[in-house]
């Protein structure tokens, strides 16, 4: 080249609206990129497009009507909404939920952290380009929503908790069902792993991107594993226990460096640990000391107002930690219900680590960070 | 050391800063003024590693929310039973939840603030970035501005929204939509 | 040839079955709703079961229905979830942006009429409110197979459109999306 020819070309900064509506399938977010060639100059994220009020509507229902709109906050892991609201209003109520009825809630909670990260695992190889790792993380995905089918009748959204303990107990022949599913379960992820995780265009694609640092994963005030992937142990299972998981028996993935790759195999390792723990759980369900067991507490009754106070109950939901603080006034509405939802959250640090990444890259950092606009909009 | 002496060793500087009487159940709770908030966290933060944001929010307690902020009659009308109302007071209430991770604590900061039309607090942007849009949507909802903070505008509700929504006293103001 | 011969009707097939005679109508009905392309609209928890619909087990694809990211590709838009009103005019907008014949189908709750959400300050009580919609679909959220029947609802209804009517099943969808006042 000569040395005419070797200036660079200016390019001029471009504005670009990446969503709401766009093809990776994680909802309706908008992030208005800046860009300058294929490098993003400025990003901002704009959230809201699936706000529904769900926090004035807590308002207007009593307590049972109100749990049914939590299952809809992360609609890919409906168990965990359940589980924190029915905590955070048993311990404004100072209602615990009888021991048998607290292993089904840890065992439907893992159980749907499969799912669900499961959901993110088909996805996330759908926004690197791959097509198949999505119909193999769906056909185990059908066999857990069998299971929840024949727990509760609903696939996705379930609203089987209840202020007390959970709805119904376990049917006869579900604990044989749910062991033959682990069973064939546990190689797949071996699978994933040919699939995805040894995949050379998807770990150039992952390693090294979007890396966020320890102390500003920290300050930003993620959680879940993309808080993990930073290398911070930081689980509300082992930090802050609830329920019965200060029995259970799993260690918690931690990554290295932070970058989307590590967030992507925390979860992926996160999925062998719940299936530990959901074995776990049967044998415990399946015990002399807990069978046949209580799956209500005694005494709760139908139009529920627990005594004026504040609470907050937070739990390990697959997208991080999700928190509600509930106050009551004595009446049968919650006074005010608010949610702490994780994919909120960790959808801010957005505008600080996509500064300098390429326009292919913004994809992987989102999918990387797991969001459910349910969440994030509530 | 345990959240009480580190509340003893903070209430020498700031007398402003108390246990509260009807805690959070079950984390311990303080109350403390909006003049000494953002210095109350810096020190958490810097000299007792309190360095993560849970959860910023607040509670409007004027009394049950008003059914005319429902576009349609709700389900259930607030305030509907007898205790509802008498625990009504004229004040916003902003909650923190701020944790140490390395030590496993969790501390409750309540601020009272008069219900007027300038309602303001000292902004924790910069201290816990995690801040930032926690406090954007409380403005967004309540209307209660944080000083300090850079980018203050509305985060969740449409353009088309008129006042705050989760006041109690919100009227809802039929657009083209409705 | 015997496929189409079975499912066109009023075929006239002319002695020594070389030539067969059949109206247009059918032909392109038959053209259309073999193969309904899709905008991927997910906008909430309805998106996940029309995700579950694609994939192995409920395999939308044997119908013909094969997912466009893009609206200037599709033929049918599936509005999957709660219409909040910072997203009314992206819709409108995605709407428009799709070439006749469209059809809209609305999936769940939220989208008929509001759903579970009928108070909320934020929320369009349906999102037949900003476009014509073809087929409503229950269900909170409907299952993957009561969404391949809403398709074949649909099929049923495009089977019934003629030429001479202009390209819109419907009146309303002759004239577009609705104009807000």
């Amino acid at each position: 080249m000569t040395k005419e020819t070797s200036t660079a070309i200016k390019a001029d900064q471009m504005f670009i609206n990446f969503g709401p509506q766009h093809p990776s399938t994680h909802g309706v977010l908008r992030i208005a990129l800046t860009v300058e060639g294929e490098v993003v100059i400025k990003a901002r994220p704009d959230v809201g497009y699936l706000h529904r009020g769900m926090e004035k509507l807590f308002e207007a229902r009593n307590y049972s009507q109100a749990l049914v709109l939590t299952d809809r906050l992360d609609y890919t892991s409906a168990m965990h909404n359940n589980l924190a609201y029915c905590l955070a209003v048993e311990k404004l109520a100072g209602i615990e939920a009888p021991l048998r009825a607290q292993y089904i809630r840890v065992l439907v909670s893992e159980l749907n952290r499969i799912a669900s990260h499961l959901v993110f695992f088909g996805t996330f190889g759908v926004d690197m380009g791959a097509f198949t790792p999505f119909l193999y993380a769906f056909r185990e995905r059908e066999m857990a929503l069998d299971l929840f089918e024949m727990l509760c009748g609903g696939r996705l959204l379930y609203s089987y908790m209840r202020v007390g303990g959970v709805s119904a107990d376990l049917p006869p022949g579900w604990i044989e069902k749910c062991r033959e599913f682990i069973t064939f379960f546990k190689p797949r992820l071996k699978d994933y792993d040919t699939l995805l995780t040894s995949n050379p265009i998807f770990r150039s694609r992952t390693e090294g991107v979007g890396v966020i640092g320890a102390e500003r994963a920290v300050s930003w005030g993620l959680s879940g594993p993309s808080l993990r992937g930073s290398g911070v142990n930081f689980d509300v299972r082992k930090n802050d226990p609830y329920c019965v998981y200060d029995k259970m028996n799993f260690t918690v993935p931690l990554g290295k460096t932070g970058c989307c790759f590590d967030r992507y195999y925390c979860r992926m390792l996160e999925m062998g640990q719940s299936a530990e723990m959901v074995l776990q759980c049967l044998d415990a369900l399946s015990g002399a000391e807990l069978n046949p067991g209580e799956v209500m507490a005694k005494g709760v009754p139908k139009m529920f107002k627990p005594a004026a106070g504040q609470a907050y109950a937070h739990v390990e939901a697959s997208r991080g930690d999700l928190g509600f603080f509930a106050v009551s006034d004595g009446g049968l509405n919650p006074y005010r219900m608010h949610v702490r939802g994780p994919s909120f959250i960790n959808v801010a640090i957005l505008q600080e680590i996509l500064a300098g990444c390429k326009i292919a890259d913004v994809v992987a950092v989102l999918g990387s960070l797991d969001i459910v606009l349910g969440e994030v909009d509530r | 050391m345990t959240t009480e002496e580190i509340l003893a060793n903070l209430q020498t500087s700031f007398p402003g800063l108390a246990k509260a009487e009807l805690p959070i159940k079950n984390y311990p709770t303080w109350t403390v003024p909006a003049q000494s908030l953002r210095v109350v966290c810096e020190r958490l933060r810097s000299k007792f590693s309190f360095d993560y944001l849970d959860v910023v929010t607040a509670t409007d307690w004027s009394g049950p929310a008003s059914p005319k902020g429902y576009p349609r009659s709700p389900a259930v009308t607030p305030g509907a039973t007898p205790a509802a109302g008498a625990l009504a007071r004229d004040v916003f209430e902003v909650v923190y939840i701020v944790s140490s991770l390395s030590a496993g604590l969790r501390i409750c900061l309540r601020c009272e603030i008069p219900r007027t039309e300038g309602a303001s607090v000292p902004s924790l942007y910069g201290i816990f970035m995690a801040a930032d849009w926690q406090e954007r949507e409380v403005y967004d909802m309540f209307g209660i501005k944080f000083e300090g903070h850079p980018n203050l505008i509305r985060i969740l509700t449409p353009e088309t929204q008129q006042g705050y929504p989760l006041r109690k006293d919100y009227e809802h103001i039929p657009d083209k939509f409705d | 040839m015997g496929i189409v011969l079975d499912n066109l009707s009023k075929i006239e097939t002319l002695p020594g079955g070389e030539i067969a005679l059949a109206t247009s109508d059918s032909l392109i009905n038959w053209a259309r709703t073999s193969s309904l392309w899709p905008l991927t609209f997910g906008l909430a928890c309805c998106a996940i079961e029309m995700m579950a619909a694609y994939a192995a087990r409920f395999d939308f694809e044997r119908m013909g229905v094969f997912p466009r990211p893009t609206p200037r590709q599709a033929d049918v838009m599936f509005v999957a979830g709660t219409v909040a009103k910072k997203m009314a005019e992206p819709i409108i907008r995605i709407y428009k942006q799709m070439p006749e014949p469209k059809f809209v189908i609305a999936m769940g709750g939220c989208a008929n009429c509001g759903g579970p959400f009928y108070d909320s300050y934020s929320v369009v009580k349906g999102v037949d409110k900003i476009i014509p919609v073809d087929v409503y679909l229950p269900g909170c959220p409907p299952r993957p197979e009561a969404l391949m029947y809403a398709v074949i609802k649909l099929q049923e209804k495009i089977r019934k459109m003629k030429v001479k009517n202009g390209s819109g099943a419907t009146p309303l969808q002759a004239t577009g999306s609705r104009k807000l006042s």
